[in-house]
């Protein structure tokens, strides 16, 4: 067994959240040493779990060497191992921001922030639905403190409606989880996938329920219609690291649904085949128009990015929900895209209201300018361009496969007029944003202010990962392109898991 | 027609409708005891799942025939714990927002 690699995601951070933990409210530059360390070497993991990944083997390591499908695993496909890297990767330039930001405001920043990330790369890497009810619970407990980090009405206000919304999720996770136990006897992913297929006629209907009710909570994760309203608040409320980082926390939601609608619930699995082939597309397609909606509406910047947040995910529902290999490809695509620039504009969004002064913040109407229009609307600029999807950046790759897959499937026409339709949009609101933001302006406020400094640096790591993405967009796109092969023929994660006797 | 399965449904059915109906209201402690209620309705569901039967080991032993199912078992302990997590934070949460917003409206806002 030379795989103990495969717990280092979710190990590292959980034992330099220990180490922050241990000293407290004091030593804060040793802290922030430790938390940049942790992350660095979690991308390093992170880099060779995807390289692995890359040569199409899928790696199962039983957590305590328990024989599966007994004991809990973890596994390493593609999908897992690019999701383990965009969340490390995501989490580092959160982290910076933080440091150079908000973790004066309590010494605990440190520690829950290494638990969020502890929890979702669980998230990602497990091959137990128990065992992701577990890590969903990390990573949850570690949002409700954080949605509030920093304190002030607003975010006590948004953060107990997120607690007491995602409790009830989590209620109805563990019914999913035990009805689907009781069908089929067994909570590993893979060994549920061969049950499910051989489930007999009396126990399909509770077996399609209890998979629905499972999705209905991974939907309550990734924000989409009608299960979103607890996002736009609480995500504007967050201080802008937390928010940052959020941006990863839609997607555990979008990979869950992925995983548990191709692999348990996908196709050939006799009576519980195909659960969400007619519902998910359109449900995606109308948040995606619902959260175009409400960034055209929105009357802070924070709003606004926290609503693209959700048109996002109703893109990349969208394009998920063809479920060709294709479209996956460029779902997960345009997934790494929209992770790091809606991150990006959070960060842009907290410069701006830093600089504006208590009355006006980041309120899209005329007001003061900014101390430093030309650093902070130059981001700005750049990041707009990005989340509308106009050429040469990587949403626009990301866009144009995913407009390519659609040809092939029957709603073509919908999801070509949609998509298009709410980019347009998207411009509009986003150009309308940086008019006010940038232009519409009186005169600076001429009292203290913040200087942007080091925290441009995480927002410019962002943008690198973004022009990486346009870049070298080529060999990208062929890893999700294996990647969309992979998952649309689960047989080969099943076989890996169970050995090849089961079949 | 008064079986096990019947008494431990109603039950949950008791729990679930009780939770529900404390959570539906505008203030935040009902609604966390209505949570908690869930909770336990939840877990004694999850109990359920593994079938019911009296006085079976859930061991592996010489000459027993019908076992009872531990995963279950093992999966509520779990459930317990982290539910126990969940709401002790909640109630802290709740505390401090009636402290900070002067109010234990759900909504953060004064009123009926």
């Amino acid at each position: 067994m030379t795989d103990h690699f495969m717990v280092l995601p979710v190990l590292i951070p959980l034992i330099s959240a220990m180490v922050c933990l241990l000293f407290g409210t004091r030593f804060r530059d040793v802290k922030r040493g430790i938390g940049i360390v942790a992350l660095l070497s979690t991308i390093g993991v992170a880099g060779y779990m995807v390289s692995l990944a890359h040569t199409d083997q899928i790696v199962t390591y039983g957590l305590g060497n328990w024989p599966s499908p007994f004991g809990i695993l973890f596994v390493l496909d593609r999908l897992s191992a690019a999701m383990v890297l965009l969340t490390s990767m995501l989490a580092l330039f959160a982290f910076a921001y933080g440091i150079t930001s908000v973790d004066e405001k309590s010494g605990y920043f440190h520690f829950i922030f290494l638990m969020q990330i502890a929890g979702v790369n669980g998230a990602f890497l497990t091959g137990d639905m128990f065992n992701l009810f577990v890590f969903f619970e990390i990573l949850l407990l570690s949002a409700y403190v954080l949605v509030i980090y920093g304190g002030g009405p607003a975010r006590i206000r948004t953060g107990i409606q997120f607690v007491l919304l995602n409790l009830v999720g989590s209620a109805l996770f563990l019914i999913g989880v035990g009805i689907i136990y009781a069908v089929t006897g067994t909570l590993n992913m893979a060994d549920m996938a061969v049950k499910a297929a051989q489930v007999s006629l009396e126990d399909a209907a509770l077996l399609r329920a209890g998979g629905y009710l499972l999705i209905l909570v991974f939907c309550i994760k990734s924000a989409m219609f009608p299960v979103y309203f607890w996002l736009p608040n609480s995500y504007a409320a967050a201080s802008a690291p937390v928010a940052a980082l959020f941006a990863i926390a839609t997607k555990v939601g979008v990979y869950t649904v992925l995983r548990s609608t191709t692999l348990v619930f996908g196709n050939d699995r006799g009576l519980a085949s195909n659960l969400m082939d007619d519902y998910l597309q359109p449900v995606a397609l109308i948040t995606l128009m619902l959260g175009t909606a409400g960034a055209l509406g929105a009357h802070k910047l924070r709003t606004m990015n926290a609503y693209l947040v959700i048109a996002s995910v109703g893109t990349i529902l969208a394009g998920v929900g063809m479920y060709t290999a294709e479209a996956i490809s460029g779902s997960l695509y345009y997934m790494m895209h929209s992770t790091f620039i809606s991150a990006a504009l959070f960060l842009v969004a907290d410069m701006v209201l830093q600089q504006r002064g208590e009355k006006h913040l980041d309120s899209l109407a005329p007001g003061p300018a900014v101390r430093e229009p030309l650093l902070i609307g130059m981001l700005f600029f750049i990041c707009a361009i990005a989340i509308a999807g106009l050429p040469p950046v990587s949403g626009f790759i990301g866009k144009v496969m995913l407009l390519k897959a659609s040809v092939s499937t029957p709603t073509t026409f919908e999801f070509w007029a949609i998509v298009l339709t709410t980019s347009f949009f998207t411009l509009i609101g986003l150009s309308r944003a940086g008019t006010m933001l940038f232009w519409k302006t009186d005169a600076p406020l001429d009292r203290n202010y913040t200087t942007v400094k080091f925290k441009a640096l995480p927002v410019i790591g962002l943008l690198l990962c973004i022009l990486t993405l346009t870049i070298y967009g080529g060999p990208i796109s062929e890893y999700f392109d294996a990647a969309g092969q992979q998952i649309m023929n689960p047989n080969q994660y099943i076989n890996a898991v169970l050995g090849e006797v089961k079949q | 027609m008064l079986s096990l399965e019947f008494l431990v449904a109603s039950a949950i059915g008791v729990l679930v409708a009780s939770g529900l109906y404390l959570m539906l209201r505008g203030r935040t402690f009902p609604v966390i005891i209505g949570l908690t209620l869930l909770s336990y309705a939840v877990n004694l569901f999850l109990f359920g799942m593994g079938r019911l039967v009296i006085g079976a080991p859930p061991i592996i032993q010489d000459g027993v025939a019908t076992y009872s199912d531990p995963i279950p078992q093992a999966l509520v302990l779990t459930a317990i714990v982290i539910g126990f997590g969940m709401t002790a934070y909640a109630i802290t949460l709740a505390v401090k927002a009636y402290v900070v917003l002067g109010t234990d409206q759900i909504d953060g806002k004064e009123g009926a």
